[in-house]
């Protein structure tokens, strides 16, 4: 198999790792230690792309919603639909970042990294200081992004997944079924 | 779009290829020779680009000092775009055949001369034309073979990673997911290669 064929044919992982991170969001409370040690608290935002066919991106339903729990969202998923993107939020040391993140690519798409100082309105602030801080600040966020992606992969790949997190995956996928009549908005 | 900005997207690429060594002077020399051409400011080309100092990209000079900053290299990529409008381009060609027509004293041009004329009219036309300015920035960890960019458009990805390989000699590869997580695994590539997709409902 060439590396492009390759990389098409795994696609649905990038998706998958998209539902599994929504599924550990609501099931522990958001709370990732990742691994090196670093504690970040993560929550999805207000808006969710999902794909019926996953090669087209017309078929596809945006669900915006100020609430949280983004219940339209979930019954797409219930009904088969596949998460092809989401906006993410995450806390780590009391500073916030947030991107939307793409699943074919994870690529790190809006990415809003907590205020440098300029931005606080510091204007004395050494410009070469700033951008140090602001490449350690982007950094970071990839960093997360490769500590979800390590902790999501090494559960695919053991045998705990046939076992324990399939199962409660597609019992935390079937339940959004029951939640259509709640709030959230599809447009 | 850039890295000072309070939001913005960013592609991750690694280096396919070697580092040279005593990179640092080597660098300084093809950055300056892909630097962005300021005297091209009028000019009959639809697309130029090549490298700014992210803080100035007006500036003629490109210091180094910011370039090269700790075990980052820092750059931008400015895309100059020049479009004439075809209804305006269609009018100067009919009016340059006109004219050829007249001087030659035959009622007819080849489609030959037609076409050349219309590219003469066409590069008179953008040397007149104001260019959309574009900026793009890259942050190079060195030590981790990381280039960040800022921006996910494929266009603009494949242009970057163009001018970075004619610059520094070393192609670049976008991350992809596969990519990513067969890294995250350890190198476990073989269960990666095995794996189906999940039956969620």
């Amino acid at each position: 198999m060439d590396a492009l064929e390759l990389l098409k044919k795994k696609e649905f992982l990038g998706r998958e790792f998209l539902t599994w991170l929504w599924f550990k969001i609501d099931s522990t409370g958001g709370e990732f230690l990742l691994p090196g040690g670093a504690m970040i608290r993560m929550w999805v935002g207000n808006r969710v792309m999902l794909v019926s066919d996953p090669d087209s991106v017309d078929a596809s339903v945006v669900c915006w919603s100020e609430d949280a729990g983004l219940r339209e969202a979930r019954f797409a998923l219930a009904e088969g639909k596949k998460i092809g993107e989401a906006r993410l939020h995450y806390e780590a040391d009391g500073e916030e970042w947030a991107f939307t993140l793409e699943a074919a690519r994870l690529d790190l798409k809006s990415l809003k990294t907590p205020s440098t100082k300029r931005e606080d309105g510091e204007d004395d602030a050494e410009p070469l200081a700033l951008l140090l801080e602001k490449i350690l600040l982007v950094q970071r966020a990839f960093n997360a992004l490769d500590g979800l992606a390590r902790l999501f992969i090494n559960s695919r790949a053991s045998e705990r997944w046939a076992d324990d997190e399939m199962p409660a995956l597609t019992a935390w996928v079937a339940a959004g079924s029951r939640a259509k009549d709640v709030s959230g908005g599809v447009r | 779009m850039g890295i000072l900005s309070s939001s913005s997207g960013y592609t991750r690429f690694r280096l396919s290829g070697e580092m040279p060594d005593a990179y640092e002077a080597l660098f300084h020399l093809q950055i300056g020779r892909n630097a962005f051409d300021h005297s091209e400011g009028s000019t009959d080309k639809e697309r130029i680009r090549g490298w700014v100092d992210p803080a100035r990209p007006f500036d003629d000079s490109l210091d180094m000092d910011s370039v090269f900053v700790g075990d980052y290299i820092v750059l931008s990529m400015r895309v100059d775009k020049r479009t004439v409008p075809p209804r305006l381009l269609k009018h100067h060609a009919m009016l340059e055949e006109a004219r050829a027509r007249a001087e030659s004293g035959r009622e007819r041009l080849s489609r030959r001369e037609r076409l050349e004329l219309k590219e003469l009219v066409k590069g008179r036309l953008l040397l007149r034309a104001l260019p959309a300015i574009n900026t793009y920035d890259m942050v190079w960890d060195i030590h981790k073979e990381t280039v960040y960019f800022s921006s996910t458009a494929e266009k603009i990805c494949d242009e970057f990673s163009g001018l970075f390989e004619e610059t520094f000699g070393i192609p670049l590869v976008r991350r992809y997911t596969y990519d990513i997580f067969a890294e995250m695994s350890g190198g476990n590539s073989s269960a990666l290669e095995r794996m189906a997709p999940a039956q969620l409902i």
